[in-house]
């Protein structure tokens, strides 16, 4: 008795696994978005940060200003990526 | 009836093991053959994985609610006049059960983990592949060597009884919380063998590894704190911490992880250390198995034990070695791809105060591997099995951790790149100016011992950084028109990390005062008394009133009644008691503990006579409740620091 109920299962749980590898599911590109968006959000977060240290405190002005120029291009680099038509295709 | 939820159990853990099988060689083929309908059929595996895992736990919790002494491991664990919850705890209270816990959790953060890469799917995939290789090896071993369900013929009329020592609600939660935050490491690991697959360790993987690391890390740490709670209010010696090897194994990964979470700051930031960073994660991992097999192998209480025995023990090494050999050669191979664009630029920066961080966690890491193998590998390899002992990692993890304390509040008050001298004077003025005076206000306080004063010190300087870091950054906000409990609130808010970080920061920094207090500073006396007789500790006089003797289901209890003066203050009556487990015939303790914030008094029933005299030993240990606040501030401030921020998206 309890065999037969094992032997179900066992045989729904192959079905419901075989059954997408039927199916020819097309594979996600590698998505260079993804990791632009990342760029994206740990650049502006680079920034953030960068401010609330001047704002505390721990930067004289000159270096802070040199290092939000640097962050600032290589932010508005990641965006410019980003607004390109087909970006991460 | 009998024996049906075994063998439902059984199936659970055969079928698992077949379906975690499946699922990574679809998922191979899937990455091989790029076949997206293989994939999907692996993702499904950790699906249908977790829901046999599910059932088997189920099966093992019925098995015990219902006493089916049948199944061998729920006669071990229990017996019928166990309560209730003693009876759901005897699910972990032995190596099968435990195991199944752990497998149990692991299919839940699968599943979340799987679920959560989606939007990444060249990560999902290899990702999903390294996770079922760990639950295959989970199932291995539950649906053979270690398998809770196997049947015991004929099923004896009642059970042994769960563990004395493990009937503890501090207990019941530790190894769930333990093993949380050790099976919570197998997701960063699997992150981190799938970037190193697809040569993908960027910002994405850094922002989800730094995310997938945290969660287990709070775990691991709450893990710690609780079984530290246990040998504290358990075990009757009045310590927290001792060295313990199955303490130890846990203490590893949290150094390893704890180093991690600053160190990817360095790549988050500056691009440099990656490969540091990805090994950091393959060793937390590694450490995390390692641990297990430690505890679980035998092979701490004789290596000959472990010779003779258990099939578990080679496979847990087996594993290990596979796991190492494996993660490590790939980061080999991509290690000409990890080069790292930037440089250290200046010996006082922020980068400097994390490599130094990370050499005394790693260090940390060393001198406690060392530690808890010296027996193995001396018995191993001289025939003669030498402990090190407290003194070995008191005398090098005490310097290690002033180090580590004194870094926090450098660290974090320097820029990125390099510190200017006037910046350096402006922030770390006052905190030293804190730290100085409080110093020697302790010392002509009469506080004399060095270690714990650098201790006091290096915490007034610490707080006086988180303090100044608040104070300034709230400033700026109400310089802007916010009202100052608003401002605070949103500086908090907006720079959670930040913050949360500093909450951390303070929580650690109450941990080792209470640590550094207790350790230098405890007085401890024992008298044997009549009853009405008194004796004196420190401030306290304690009053001795007699024995009574009672019985609980299974249990003989010896209470002592003891009423307590500080000075003329009465301080109330305490009853410490011993309890005599006659099944197990094993004695423990039932201490009894007067906490405030600025001590503890223990009070311990050691021995007594029959005519009525006992013998009452007293502890007396200073801020240890600082250690608990401390260990629950450090826990809400890294929940603090994980809570997802909103997506800023300036123009
Ligand atoms: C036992 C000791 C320590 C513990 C448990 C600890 C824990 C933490 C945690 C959990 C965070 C939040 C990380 C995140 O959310 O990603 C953090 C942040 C941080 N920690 Fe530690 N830490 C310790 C020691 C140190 C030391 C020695 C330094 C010195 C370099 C340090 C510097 C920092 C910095 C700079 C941050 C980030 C703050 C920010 O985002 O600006 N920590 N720490």
């Amino acid at each position: 008795m309890i065999e037969a109920l094992f032997f179900t299962v066992a045989v729904l749980i192959a079905a419901y696994l075989l059954a997408p590898a039927f199916q020819s599911l097309e594979l996600p590109a590698a998505d260079t978005r993804d990791a632009l968006d990342a760029a994206g959000d740990a650049a502006l977060r680079a920034l953030h940060d960068l401010d609330l240290d001047w704002q505390t405190g721990k930067l004289s002005e000159r270096d802070y200003r040199a290092a939000r120029a640097t962050l600032e291009a290589e932010a508005s680099e990641i965006f410019r990526q980003l607004a390109e038509p087909g970006a991460g295709q | 009836m009998v024996n049906f939820v075994g063998e439902i159990g059984r199936f659970a853990l055969l079928a698992g093991l077949v379906v975690a099988l499946f699922g990574i060689a679809a998922t191979t083929l899937g990455l091989t053959r790029r076949h997206g309908g293989y994939l999907a059929s692996g993702r499904r595996a950790v699906t249908v994985w977790a829901l046999l895992m599910a059932l088997a736990s189920a099966a093992l919790l019925t098995a015990f609610l219902s006493r089916d002494f049948s199944v061998r491991f729920v006669a071990m664990a229990s017996e019928s006049t166990q309560p209730l919850l003693q009876t759901i705890m005897a699910f972990w209270g032995g190596h099968d059960g435990a195991l199944l816990l752990w497998a149990l959790i692991l299919a839940g953060y699968m599943v979340v983990a799987v679920w959560s890469l989606r939007s990444h799917p060249d990560l999902q995939g290899p990702a999903t592949a390294t996770l079922l290789v760990v639950a295959a090896f989970f199932s291995v071993l539950l649906a053979g060597a270690s398998n809770p369900f196997a049947p015991l013929v004929p099923p004896p009329p009642d059970g042994q009884g769960l563990n004395p020592l493990l009937r503890n609600p501090w207990m019941s939660a530790h190894p769930p919380m333990l093993y949380l935050g050790f099976v919570g490491m197998s997701v960063p690991f699997a992150l981190a063998v799938a970037a190193l697959i697809t040569g993908r360790l960027d910002d994405t993987w850094v922002a989800l590894s730094r995310r997938w690391i945290v969660v287990p890390w709070i775990f691991l740490t709450l893990g710690l704190l609780l079984g530290a709670k246990w040998s504290y209010e358990v075990l009757g010696w009045g310590g927290y911490w001792a060295w313990d090897p199955v303490e130890n194994a846990a203490f590893m990964p949290w150094l390893t992880a704890t180093a991690f979470l600053h160190s990817i700051q360095i790549q988050e930031r500056r691009g440099m250390l990656v490969a540091w960073n990805v090994a950091l994660i393959l060793l937390t991992f590694g450490l995390t198995i390692f641990g297990t097999f430690l505890v679980r192998s035998g092979v701490l209480s004789s290596v000959h034990a472990f010779a003779k025995a258990p099939l578990i023990g080679y496979l847990f090494l087996g594993f290990l070695s596979a796991l190492l050999l494996v993660s490590f050669g790939l980061l080999a191979w991509r290690w000409g791809a990890l080069k790292s664009g930037g440089t250290v630029e200046s010996v006082i920066s922020r980068e400097t105060a994390f490599l130094a961080n990370n050499l005394l966690f790693v260090t940390a890491a060393i001198v406690v591997l060392v530690g808890t193998m010296f027996p193995v590998l001396t018995e191993a390899f001289r025939g003669v099995k030498i402990n090190v002992g407290p003194p070995y990692f008191n005398t090098v993890m005490v310097p290690i951790s002033i180090g580590i304390l004194l870094l926090m509040g450098i660290g974090p008050l320097l820029p990125w790149r390099l510190a200017t001298r006037e910046q350096l004077a402006r922030n770390f003025t006052l905190p030293s100016a804190a730290a100085v005076l409080g110093a020697l206000m302790l010392g002509l306080l009469g506080v004399r011992h060095a270690g714990a004063l650098l201790v006091f010190a290096g915490a007034l300087f610490v707080s006086g950084t988180i303090v100044l870091e608040t104070v300034r950054g709230t400033r700026v906000r109400i310089r802007r028109g916010e009202h100052a409990p608003l401002a605070l609130a949103r500086l908090f808010m907006r720079n959670r990390r930040r913050y949360g970080g500093y909450v951390v920061h303070f929580g650690v920094l109450l941990m080792l005062v209470g640590v550094a207090a207790s350790s230098a500073f405890d007085t401890q006396a024992g008298a044997t008394l009549r009853p009405g007789e008194r004796f004196g500790v420190g401030r306290y006089t304690i009053e001795y009133g007699g024995l009574r003797h009672s019985e609980l289901p299974g249990i003989d209890v010896t209470e002592a009644s003891v009423r307590v003066w500080a000075g003329a203050r009465f301080l109330g009556s305490y009853s410490p008691q011993r309890y005599f487990y006659r099944a197990q015939e094993q004695p423990m303790h039932h201490v009894a503990i007067r906490s405030s914030l600025r001590e503890d008094l223990y009070l311990i029933l050691s021995e007594w006579t029959p005519d009525g005299g006992g013998t009452i030993r007293v502890l007396v240990h200073p801020l240890v409740s600082w250690l608990w606040a401390g260990g629950v501030v450090a826990v809400l401030g890294a929940a603090f620091a994980v809570l997802p921020e909103r997506r800023r998206r300036a123009s």
